[in-house]
């Protein structure tokens, strides 16, 4: 910003003083759609917790993208028209990302790059002085015949990329537009970038190297029992039919892993809100969680997780400068037109 | 870090975007002050879509870039109608806005918010 001769002592800052306040609501009548939508949201959340019972966490994206809009129309009840406009605009968006996304994905496989097969691996042997942590901490927690405490931990942290991300969104959309902005441009980024390396980096998973099926056998096997601790909680995963029919998912696309970088992500963006410390040391261990099953189950590397890190780190980095430049970039225009800098 | 929202009053803009108003000299110190707040991401600045109206596109998009515009519905200005008849009808539907936005914090040359439980953000020589 342009220097200014503005003298700050000019100008005061005061809370006047309490005894006569009036608070604005008390003048200002009731929304009454606020209770409405209050009431809808109560009753939104005593449906899908029925169904997350009694059908399955909802885990396919249309069946997803349904129970996100049904939330979205009860958060814009009685909102003004506009606000309907920007949503129509903003879910039009969303759809093309993710389907973008979906296609990118699917078509990864048809490219023709060169897969990673071994030097997901070889890295992972690297960082860990020769061990291989898929092959590790299965052969030192997996137990085939009994389902340990940190087995639903791990699957119940896995099941919950499905969720968190889409809840914050949600939330985020019906509380404040600017602030869904700012989440949405760092996750487009990082699905952007993560597109690119599934397209230029197909990663075959530790699962899928272990696996006597396939060809490439540079692991011993690995027990790959995601689910298993999810359903000994007797719960389940939903997935409607139509997923299969539009179902362009790619097994290789394993680098980055969006598992690890969603699980970061959602923390990393709420946690400026948090005032506490050890809150927020709290909250960043579910990354941390998040990564330690990936690899218990087989389905990443260690890379696959730091790579996605990675770029959700350079995704904050890179908006977080954008932003303040913006602020910088209107303040100066601002202060050049009126002519502030020289105020009379 | 928590940002406070301030809403910049019809008066003041008013004076903010004309050089020969007045209360200009004031009103543009206290707006540079609010800028340098904005620029920090310390502070957010709106006003109302019906003050911002008043001005050509030009200028509301050099001189108040920083300022995000409070949209006013029909159901705005509806429930400004309601508002106790001892307000002004633009300080009733600036009241309607601030709860509607949840802003905290009011940048104006008058007292006409000074009874509300709001931070009330003036220029010295207002005052």
């Amino acid at each position: 910003m342009p220097e200014t001769n503005a003298d700050p002592d000019a100008v005061t800052t005061e809370s006047v003083p309490a005894p006569e306040l009036i608070g604005v609501a008390s003048v200002v009548p009731p929304d009454h759609w606020l209770l409405v939508r209050r009431i809808g949201m109560g009753l939104y959340i005593v449906g899908y917790i029925w169904w997350f019972v009694a059908k399955g966490l909802i885990i396919d994206r249309i069946s997803v993208a349904i129970s996100v809009g049904l939330f979205i129309v009860i958060g814009h009840l009685g909102r003004p028209l506009r606000r309907w406009a920007w949503l129509v605009f903003d879910v039009l968006c969303y759809c093309v990302m993710w389907l973008a996304y979906e296609q990118t994905r699917g078509g990864a496989d048809r490219a023709g790059f060169p897969l990673q097969v071994q030097a997901p691996r070889n890295i992972d042997r690297f960082l860990f002085f020769g061990t291989d942590p898929n092959v590790w901490m299965q052969r030192h927690f997996y137990e085939p015949h009994s389902i340990r405490w940190y087995d639903k931990v791990a699957s119940a942290t896995y099941f919950s990329h499905f969720i968190f991300p889409v809840i914050a969104l949600a939330v985020l959309w019906v509380t404040s537009h600017r602030e869904w902005a700012r989440f949405m441009k760092r996750f487009a980024t990082l699905l952007f970038v993560a597109c690119t390396m599934f397209v230029l980096l197909p990663t075959v998973p530790p699962w899928m190297a272990a696996d006597p099926k396939h060809p490439y056998k540079i692991l011993p096997h690995l027990a790959r029992h995601t689910g298993r601790g999810f359903s000994s909680m007797g719960l389940k995963g939903f997935v409607n039919k139509w997923n299969t029919a539009l179902d362009w998912g790619n097994a290789i696309a394993a680098m980055p892993s969006l598992h690890a970088s969603f699980a970061l992500f959602v923390p990393a963006f709420f946690l400026p809100l948090i005032k506490p410390k050890w809150l927020k040391a709290l909250v960043l261990t579910f990354p941390l969680i998040m990564a330690a099953s990936l690899v218990y189950f087989g389905e990443h590397y260690v890379i696959d997780a730091l790579a996605g890190w990675t770029i959700v780190g350079a995704s904050f980095l890179f908006w977080g400068w954008f932003e303040r430049r913006q602020r910088r970039v209107r303040a100066a225009r601002a202060i050049a037109t009126l002519s502030l800098a020289t105020p009379a | 870090m928590s940002v406070r929202k301030v809403l910049l009053s019809g008066e003041l803009i008013t004076a903010i975007a004309n050089p020969s108003h007045a209360d200009h000299p004031q009103s543009a110190v206290l707006y540079t002050t609010l800028l340098q707040g904005y620029v920090a991401g310390a502070d957010r600045l709106y006003a109302l879509s019906t003050d911002l109206a008043r001005f050509d596109k030009t200028t509301r998009r050099a001189a108040f870039a920083a300022v995000e515009t409070a949209h006013v519905a029909r159901q705005h200005q509806s429930a400004a109608r309601k508002v106790d008849q001892s307000h002004s009808p633009e300080t009733a539907l600036a009241l309607v806005i601030i709860a509607a936005e949840k802003i905290t914090a009011v940048a104006t040359l008058g007292d006409q918010f000074d009874p509300f439980d709001l931070e009330i953000i003036k220029p010295l020589q207002s005052q």
